[in-house]
């Protein structure tokens, strides 16, 4: 499954290169169990392809530029204005 | 850093293929709790990904002032309230308005659609503000 993720010819530079850095690079305790896996992988993918200037950080998604998160941690905006810089 | 266990890629969701060109990530669908994106004046190109309306919790979508362009689909009924997407490239017919039944702002201004105000509009009730040219 790993090597077909990360090799499989079908996937978008993105996902290779968030699959990469979430398993190799990531300094952020993620464990297989823990809730925002799904959310931490997709929030990078949305990161990469959004503000593909951006790298992605250790830190908790929650406080990635651009994502806003309820109490829960749970990613409930996504906001980028060039109006505001 | 931590021993990486493999079973971490089973937690992962099967790759979803869009088969569409776009800068706006078909990912987006899978971030369950999404109230809002607003993503204004960027450079974005593509068409919109046909499942990004459909997610549950969605009330505010603005992509204003983007390059966004392509017929607008909707993938079922979409909760979301407010939508502005003046200042895009987008085609087609503004039939896809009724997939939203809770819509109290459409803001559509300066895109390329064509046809005629669908009938149907009246149907939804809560519709404040509608701008189209």
């Amino acid at each position: 499954m790993l090597m077909h993720m990360v090799l499989g010819t079908k996937s978008s530079g993105e996902e290779n290169e968030v699959l990469d850095w979430l398993l190799f690079h990531d300094e952020y305790n993620l464990c297989p169990q823990a809730d925002n896996v799904l959310q931490r992988y997709t929030a990078a993918i949305v990161s990469r392809k959004l503000f593909p200037e951006r790298t992605l950080n250790s830190d908790h998604e929650c406080s990635w530029l651009g994502f806003i998160c309820n109490s829960k941690s749970q990613i409930i905006a996504i906001k980028h204005s060039k109006y505001n810089i | 850093m931590f021993p990486f266990n493999k079973t971490l890629t089973n937690c992962f969701p099967p790759r979803i293929l869009d088969g569409l060109s776009s800068d706006v990530p078909v990912e987006l669908s899978l971030l369950e709790h999404l109230e809002e994106i607003i993503i204004q004046k960027g450079s974005m190109k593509g068409s919109l990904p046909i499942n990004m309306f459909t997610v549950p919790s969605l009330k505010h979508i603005d992509l204003d002032k983007n390059e966004l362009s392509g017929i607008i689909e909707v993938d079922g009924e979409s909760s979301v309230q407010r939508l502005d997407i003046n200042f895009n490239k987008f085609s087609g017919s503004i039939d896809f308005l009724t997939s939203f039944p809770n819509i109290t702002e459409a803001h559509l201004d300066n895109n390329s659609f064509n046809g005629t105000i669908p009938a149907s509009l009246g149907d939804l009730t809560n519709l404040r503000k509608f701008n189209f040219d």
